[in-house]
């Protein structure tokens, strides 16, 4: 059985619209605003709860799991989300070493830095 | 010595109901339906174009699951505000549960520190969700292993109401899944009872739940046990000589099943008092009743023996009947067994002629009706029945809803392997109650 392509589109059914549009937006253009953008939206979308104030306004350093409540369940979704938007992988034995949102950011650019 | 008195052993009351059924999302509704004997049917193609000869089942109104997807998913979300850490390990009977265990906690005016209580359980069951589970499963093939989804597990094995619910309200009780195909919820009403009579709860929530989808529906078409009847008005009609399979039908039923004292001192409605249960196997086969009847009846025979009654006693019978020709003629016999040839004739009536088939959560649904019949003083009629079997000769099966307040009620359910349950309630009085005609135990 050949591996199924994995379609952006269908990874972002449900999430907001300005979320889908940024990634598209850094799909077409490379755009490094539209990327954090998309990044932000969608560690916001996955969280379980609604966090008390929007992911964009927290800093760089804020912990992704005691700060902005991300769990290991929504971790493995994100990654999914990532790789099938970003076309970039992200290596296990990476992710387990991310804390903060800046964290997170720079894995995802190195990621898709390495793939281009 | 001195002699102390033997303490009494608390009395397991209903005193919380929640639906989401094909006759109603709400109790009002519900009740309404059963007393005009309205269906919930419509016509359903759960594959466009298929070419299967099953045409109808128990929609749920005001519920769009049919995708995979929970975010593409409507229901009443105002009255049922669940966020993504609710949805995100669910699945379609899920949402159903939890929408109906949100209005049994409401009706039986439960804090949430009641369902805190190291003394409140959770009974459950459901056939898990063989249709999302074989979307998650696609995309593990599709992907060669590489799209797991993380809540695969949760959302879709059977157990997944256990695990959602009681981490959702934060139960601390006996947490427990019931597996006895149609007789489970039967079973965890059962047990329920058993738990408060002995002293080791205070209540318990019992909840049943199915998905409405091909995967849960047209899987008996294998088995040839669903009508094939694409008129939504006559398709199930349980004890009628032209019954041709039973009707699938979804959702969920709640009921909070709770020591009197504690409801009472609450203020919560008391629609009946849970007296006793009983139940048998058939030890025949693993898919077909015992034509005879014989653990169906010995099962009623137990069920009105620990609740100590005799067959003159019962008024109304839910009936398990489907509205297959083997099981329906097998419970008639049952039937005829116990009573008939005690010289009783209580009304009987399956309201799965207007519901279809719930499957495992028919038990809850059915105890479900049968409060209401309680409560609210009337007995369900036969729906759908024209030209009864003429095996029912001798059985008492109003045609039409009775205007007549039962006092003693019994619910049978019936599932794969011959697994037979029955269960009795009585009207709730508060005051201890007369004897009724004693029976000895067989």
């Amino acid at each position: 059985m050949n591996k199924r392509a994995p379609n952006p589109e269908d990874s972002l059914r449900g999430f907001p619209p300005a979320t889908v549009a940024a990634c598209l937006a850094f799909r077409a253009h490379n755009d490094p605003v539209a990327l954090d953008t998309a990044i932000i939206g969608i560690i916001e979308h996955l969280l379980p709860k609604r966090p008390a104030q929007p992911v964009g306004s927290f800093p760089g350093s804020a912990l992704l799991v005691e700060d902005l409540g991300l769990d290991s369940f929504s971790m493995v979704e994100m990654t999914f989300i990532f790789e099938d938007v970003f076309g970039a992988p992200l290596a296990q034995e990476e992710l387990i070493k991310i804390r903060t949102l800046d964290d997170l950011r720079s894995l995802i650019q190195r990621s898709i830095s390495s793939n281009k | 010595m001195s002699v102390t008195a033997r303490p009494t052993v608390p009395r397991a009351v209903i005193s919380g109901l929640g639906f989401i059924t094909s006759i109603g999302n709400d109790q009002s509704t519900v009740s309404q339906n059963l007393r005009a004997l309205r269906h919930g049917f419509a016509p359903i193609e759960f594959i466009p174009g298929c070419e299967l000869p099953v045409k109808v089942a128990g929609t749920i109104k005001d519920f769009d699951t049919r995708s995979p997807h929970f975010a593409n998913w409507t229901w009443p979300s105002a009255r049922y505000p669940l966020g993504r850490d609710v949805l995100r390990s669910i699945a379609p009977h899920g949402l159903h549960a939890f929408c109906a265990l949100d209005q049994a906690i409401r009706d039986a005016n439960l804090a949430p520190a009641d369902l805190k209580a190291e003394d409140t359980g959770l009974f459950t069951a459901s056939a898990g969700s063989p249709f999302l589970q074989r979307h998650f499963l696609n995309g593990m093939h599709e992907s060669q292993g590489s799209r797991l989804q993380p809540l695969g597990i949760i959302s879709t094995i059977a157990g997944t109401l256990n695990f959602n619910l009681a981490a959702h309200h934060g139960i601390r009780g006996g947490v427990c899944g019931f597996v006895s195909a149609c007789a489970s919820t039967a079973h965890a009403l059962g047990y329920a009872q058993d738990e408060i009579r002995l002293g080791r709860h205070q209540r318990i929530l019992v909840v049943g739940a199915e998905d409405l989808t091909a995967e849960s529906t047209y899987s008996f078409h294998g088995m040839r046990v669903l009508s094939r009847n694409s008129d939504p008005a006559t398709a199930s009609r349980p004890f009628d000589r032209a019954r041709d399979g039973f009707v699938g039908t979804g959702g969920a039923c709640a009921l909070v099943i709770e020591e009197a004292d504690s409801a009472q001192a609450r203020g919560a409605p008391i629609y009946a008092e849970l007296l006793g249960w009983g139940q048998a196997s058939d030890g025949h086969h693993m898919a077909v009743s015992d034509p005879g009847g014989q653990g169906l009846a010995r099962a009623m025979q137990r069920a009105l023996a620990a609740s100590r009654l005799a067959p003159s006693d019962v008024d109304y019978i839910n009936a398990h009947a489907t509205s297959t020709q083997a099981g329906d003629r097998s419970e008639a016999l049952a039937l005829h067994t116990v009573f008939t040839a005690a010289g009783a004739r209580p009304a009987i009536s399956s309201t799965k002629a207007l519901t279809g088939h719930a499957l495992s959560m028919a038990g809850a649904m059915e105890a479900g009706f049968c409060a209401l019949a309680l409560r609210e003083g009337f007995i369900p009629g036969q729906a759908h029945l024209t030209d009864p079997d003429p095996v029912c000769e001798g059985l008492n099966l109003p045609r039409q809803t009775l205007d007549q307040a039962p006092e003693v009620v019994l619910s049978n359910s019936s599932g794969f392997g011959g697994s037979n349950v029955v269960l009795a309630f009585r009207r709730w009085s508060p005051a201890a109650l007369p004897a009724l005609t004693r029976q000895t135990p067989p």
